[in-house]
């Protein structure tokens, strides 16, 4: 009785995942699909679902329109670049609002939180404005820094660093250690799995930040994968096929990423500890 | 001679602690640079677009208006269409997304199953997907001629105006919406669940409860912080719902799928009333921060220390 | 603490007084000044695909004149060059020396940010009769002239002749909707599963545009009253309507979905701009020599049979510094029949520079259209290409409109009555006038 009710349970569980996990993954299937397919093929009706012949032309063509090496060097370097700063910063606040008593820390917080609340659509025109005033135009500086006191960031930093035990904080500055000291060599390492989930995280952001990437960045050279994508979709003549090649491979970075930093991702969004 | 000496350095040294890294000056140092960026980059935009909101772009000026852009806001029958779907997104697509996530992830958490770091990732993806190509894909998915219509007809049903009525389109952009964040959620979930204590569940089980109890009485209580932490994400992106609506619909057809984060974006850079754009920002706002506020009174004080 | 959060208030007060007017920049005027030809110099310009290639083509021919200055060509696509567009002149920094914008599309920008483009108006007088009139008109600003037309799009009806042959329709009997109709469903009887026209019922109002424009009217006169309600616009959506009621017309609801269609011979003809062609020929090859072109249909016997869809202009930022230079290039690209023939031979922009249409190219048959002599049939129609009145609330109009027009094509509305009521909404919105 008891088997049959498992065997139930156990068809029923893997079920529900399978069809969840062919659901999810699908579109990627076709995207990747597309990316072997020429254009004309991509639109056929019945769809075409199997590879095609086109690889290597989209991707001789792709190169042509668009310098492939730098604009994915770009899009790396730029999501790297912002995903330490953020970390760093993030982490550093995250400990102050977690482990200090000072005057305003609860209003400040609650006003760090209130902005997560924002929609970016309705900050671009004045936030463009400052970079003008700075200078910062169609430079990284204006991709990386606005975002980096990031208040999801700071939030979950925080969250994960209440947990530090007071008494380790105590014993360390009892024994002579200096405030940044103590936050650098005691408290950061505990810290590991929520480092990298906020770095996935942010690394994620950053990636796909397309929009303010598209207004703040002139030059061809400095653009990202993701902004030159889009100008590859005109008005009447779009190659699918090079699109879809293009987007395959700006997807596939953040999928190693994942791929490698899974445990800490996980563990890191609830502060606590994974069971396998 | 000595006395005042040793007295100037005290009086320097005075000055010097005041500045030093201790642990009373230490919070501010930290969080320094993270308010300093925060009012520069974040305050200053958000203030001026409040500000902007009491103006009105005309011919390339900003005219101060008072609060006309409101009073226009509160007469716009496209405002309220917006208003009126993300409400009707917020209603059905958020908790039934959560509802599947919570579904997926017991399946995931149960001791059978095997291969799980593996469907983790499977169900992660949708969550990583580049714009462009999440656009092109789902709209050549759900063109007329595209590959759902297709399936369907395969299974003898007729095909779907997916993005053609008006009804439909709120569903594909639902659907999309359910694709995209389901299995990120799902993974929330699942931390959660991983979480709850052994003990709670043998003991229930020895006072002879049933799986079905046991899941009432246990696994929803215990995850309540995950959950509401879970769907406050998920009602704070729904609010502002951007991507879906401007990448399938267009907003369209007829206003049935517009959202206020869309329209906000079609007012400025559209029709460039910037003035009327910064008033639906500061609306938007307003909505987001007091669904939240419920949100977490409905969750009670137990989430996260808030 | 309370210290530091009073300087940030202050700070914050002190940056937003800094709001409200953008110093007005200074009229720009292009003068025709002489330019010495061994300046240097670098002149960048948006574009975007085939176009940016087309313009790439003209470039040798601008440095045999000026061989130091560089020319840089920039891919930005299409729906990202309104953005930016409206970035960069709200901040005045961050655009190129010459822009690419749609024809119907620019007109918003010159009311909305003042002097925000070069005034072309002292150099291209002579220009004026060798242009597109319609395309012309939509550059102009106050009697002023702020972008130069590049391509035209005349619009023509793109049929399928082998349909035509199975319905024994011959195509050159079709002069005005009515006839059109009749065809469709003799057309549709003898073809299964064909419908004779695609139209986006919800989403996009090109098709009406059309309509109106054969008419002689647009969303706005050029008293900048608005004429959505009047009876061209009436006229045009009753036709759609029709085409609903006598079920020949087929819901495109996309770009993508009006390709697959037409890929898989599923709709009969299509109603667009001479561009139609390129896309056919690019995505569609394999239905070489089984297109033919007629002009649109009119309302009336013998009324006009000419009309447009799309095309675009070329605009100088005021931010350019190379402003002189990059008139110089826009007038070799666009304003010189050997570059418009380049363009339109290689990439099928179909010129809007009228002598352009004297090259013996444009009396060739084309064979994708079975021999016909298609560059002629639209180099014919160019001349005669009503003129529109656009403003700077033409897309808000244009919201209104295509809220209209799904109400009648994908519901029961009355047609006269959703648009009498756009109008209103519009006026509400743009505090504009209703034309009697």
């Amino acid at each position: 009785m008891v088997d049959s009710k498992n065997k139930i349970k156990t068809v029923l569980s893997y079920s529900i995942i399978i069809i969840g996990v062919i659901v999810s993954l699908f579109p990627f299937y076709w995207m990747f699909i597309g990316a072997t397919n020429s254009s004309a093929d991509i639109f056929s009706f019945p769809p075409k679902m199997i590879p095609g012949k086109s690889f290597m032309k989209n991707l001789t063509a792709l190169n042509e329109q668009i310098d492939l090496q730098k604009v994915i060097f770009n899009s790396f370097f730029v999501a790297i670049t912002y995903t330490i700063f953020t970390l760093t910063i993030s982490s550093i606040a995250g400990y102050a609002f977690a482990k200090f008593e000072f005057k305003g820390r609860n209003y400040l917080f609650g006003a760090i939180l209130l902005t997560m609340m924002l929609p970016g659509q309705a900050t671009m025109i004045p936030l463009f404005d400052i970079m003008k005033t700075f200078g910062w135009l169609n430079s990284y500086k204006a991709v990386i820094i606005p975002g980096i006191a990031n208040a999801f960031g700071i939030f979950l930093m925080r969250q994960n660093m209440l947990k530090v035990p007071d008494s380790l904080i105590e014993a360390a500055r009892i024994d002579g250690c200096g405030e940044f000291a103590i936050f650098y060599k005691i408290v950061l390492p505990t810290m590991r799995p929520s480092i990298a989930a906020l770095g996935i995280y942010m690394f994620m952001f950053q990636w796909g930040n397309f929009m303010w990437q598209l207004i703040v960045l002139n030059d061809s050279s400095m653009k990202t994968l993701p902004v030159a994508l889009s100008s590859l979709v005109g008005l009447s003549r779009v190659d699918y096929g090079q699109v879809l090649l293009g987007a395959s491979l700006s997807t596939l970075p953040v999928i190693a990423i994942f791929l490698i930093l899974q445990k800490q991702f996980i563990s890191g969004i609830l502060g606590g500890a994974l069971k396998e | 001679m000595d006395i005042s000496m040793t007295r100037t350095k005290e009086r320097r040294s005075n000055l010097s602690s005041k500045f030093k890294l201790n642990k009373r000056t230490a919070p501010y140092y930290f969080i320094a640079p993270a308010v300093i960026l925060f009012v520069l980059f974040t305050l200053y935009p958000f203030f001026r677009t409040i500000l902007l909101s009491f103006y009105s772009y005309e011919r390339g000026r900003y005219i101060y208006s008072g609060i006309s852009n409101y009073q226009r806001l509160f007469s716009d029958a496209i405002f309220f269409k917006a208003l009126s779907n993300t409400f009707t997104y917020l209603l059905i697509q958020v908790p039934l997304m959560s509802t599947l996530s919570l579904i997926l992830a017991v399946a995931l958490n149960s001791k059978i199953i095997k291969w799980k770091s593996q469907f983790r990732v499977a169900f992660f993806l949708p969550s990583v997907t580049e714009m462009i190509a999440y656009s092109i894909i789902f709209s050549l998915f759900l063109s007329d001629k595209g590959l759902l219509n297709y399936l369907l007809s395969i299974l003898g049903i007729e095909s779907i105006p997916w993005l053609i009525h008006p009804f439909w389109a709120k569903v594909s952009i639902m659907v999309a919406l359910t694709w995209r964040w389901t299995g990120y959620n799902m993974i929330i979930m699942l931390a959660g669940l991983q979480g709850i204590s052994d003990t709670l569940y043998e003991a229930a089980e020895i006072d002879g409860a049933s799986r079905f109890q046991q899941f009432l009485h246990i696994t929803i209580p215990q995850m309540k912080p995950i959950i509401l932490f879970s769907m406050l994400m998920s009602t704070i992106g729904t609010i502002n719902l951007f991507s879906e609506p401007f990448i399938l619909t267009k907003g369209g057809p007829s206003n049935s799928t517009i959202s206020l984060g869309l329209y906000l974006y079609n007012q400025g850079f559209m029709n460039l009333n910037f003035g009327y754009a910064s008033a639906i920002s500061v609306v938007l706002l307003i909505i987001t921060a007091i669904m939240s506020f419920i949100q977490m009174k409905a969750g009670g004080k137990d989430n996260g220390g808030l | 603490m309370k210290k530091i959060f009073f300087l940030v208030i202050g700070l914050i007060a002190v940056f937003l007084t800094g709001c409200g007017d953008s110093k007005p920049i200074e009229t720009s005027e292009i003068t025709g000044k002489e330019i010495k030809s061994d300046v240097k110099a670098e002149i960048k310009i948006w574009s975007w695909d085939v176009a940016a290639l087309g313009l790439k083509e003209t470039i040798p021919s601008f440095n045999k004149k000026y061989p130091n200055v560089k020319v840089i060509v920039e891919e930005v696509g299409s729906g990202d060059t309104y953005q930016k567009l409206t970035i960069g002149l709200n901040s005045n920094t961050g655009l190129p020396d010459i822009m690419t914008i749609e024809t119907d599309v620019f007109i918003k920008y010159p009311p909305n940010f003042p002097n925000g483009f070069y005034d072309l108006t002292k150099v291209s007088a002579n220009l004026e009769n060798d242009f597109d009139p319609s395309k012309w008109q939509l550059g102009m600003y106050e009697n002023k002239l702020y972008a130069l037309p590049w391509d035209s799009a005349p619009a023509g009806i793109f049929y399928r002749r082998d349909f035509f042959e199975n319905g024994g329709v011959d195509p050159e009997t079709i002069k005005t909707w009515d006839d059109f109709i009749e065809a469709g469903k003799k057309i549709q009887a003898a073809n299964p599963g064909v419908k004779m026209i695609p139209i986006n019922y919800a989403k996009e109002t090109s098709i009406h545009s059309m309509m109106v424009n054969s008419l002689g009217s647009g969303n706005f006169n050029s008293e900048g009253q608005i004429t959505v309600a009047d009876e061209s616009n009436i006229k045009a959506l009753k036709m759609q309507k029709r085409f609903i009621d006598e079920d020949i017309s087929y819901n495109a609801d996309s770009w993508n979905t009006l390709v697959i269609a037409t890929k898989n011979d599923e709709v009969a003809t299509v109603l667009y701009g001479g561009w139609w062609g390129g896309t056919l020929k690019d995505q569609m090859p394999e239905q070489s020599g089984k297109w033919g072109v007629i002009p649109i249909p009119s309302f009336e016997k013998n009324g006009k049979r000419v009309s447009y869809s799309g095309g675009a202009s070329l605009a100088i930022p005021s931010q350019s510094k190379n402003a002189e230079l990059a008139w110089e290039f826009i007038k070799n690209a666009v304003a010189t029949k050997e570059n418009q023939l380049l363009m339109y031979k290689k990439y099928d922009l179909f010129p809007s520079y009228l002598p352009t249409f004297e090259d013996k190219y444009f009396k060739k048959g084309d064979p994708y259209f079975a021999g016909q002599k298609v560059s002629e049939l639209f180099a014919k129609m160019v001349p005669f290409i009503n003129k529109e009145y656009g403003t700077e609330d033409d897309s808000e109009a244009i919201d209104y409109l295509l809220d209209a027009q799904a109400a009648v094509l994908t519901g029961d509305a009355d047609v006269e009555k959703v648009l009498k009521n756009a109008a209103e909404a519009i006026k509400t919105a743009t505090h504009r006038s209703i034309a009697d």
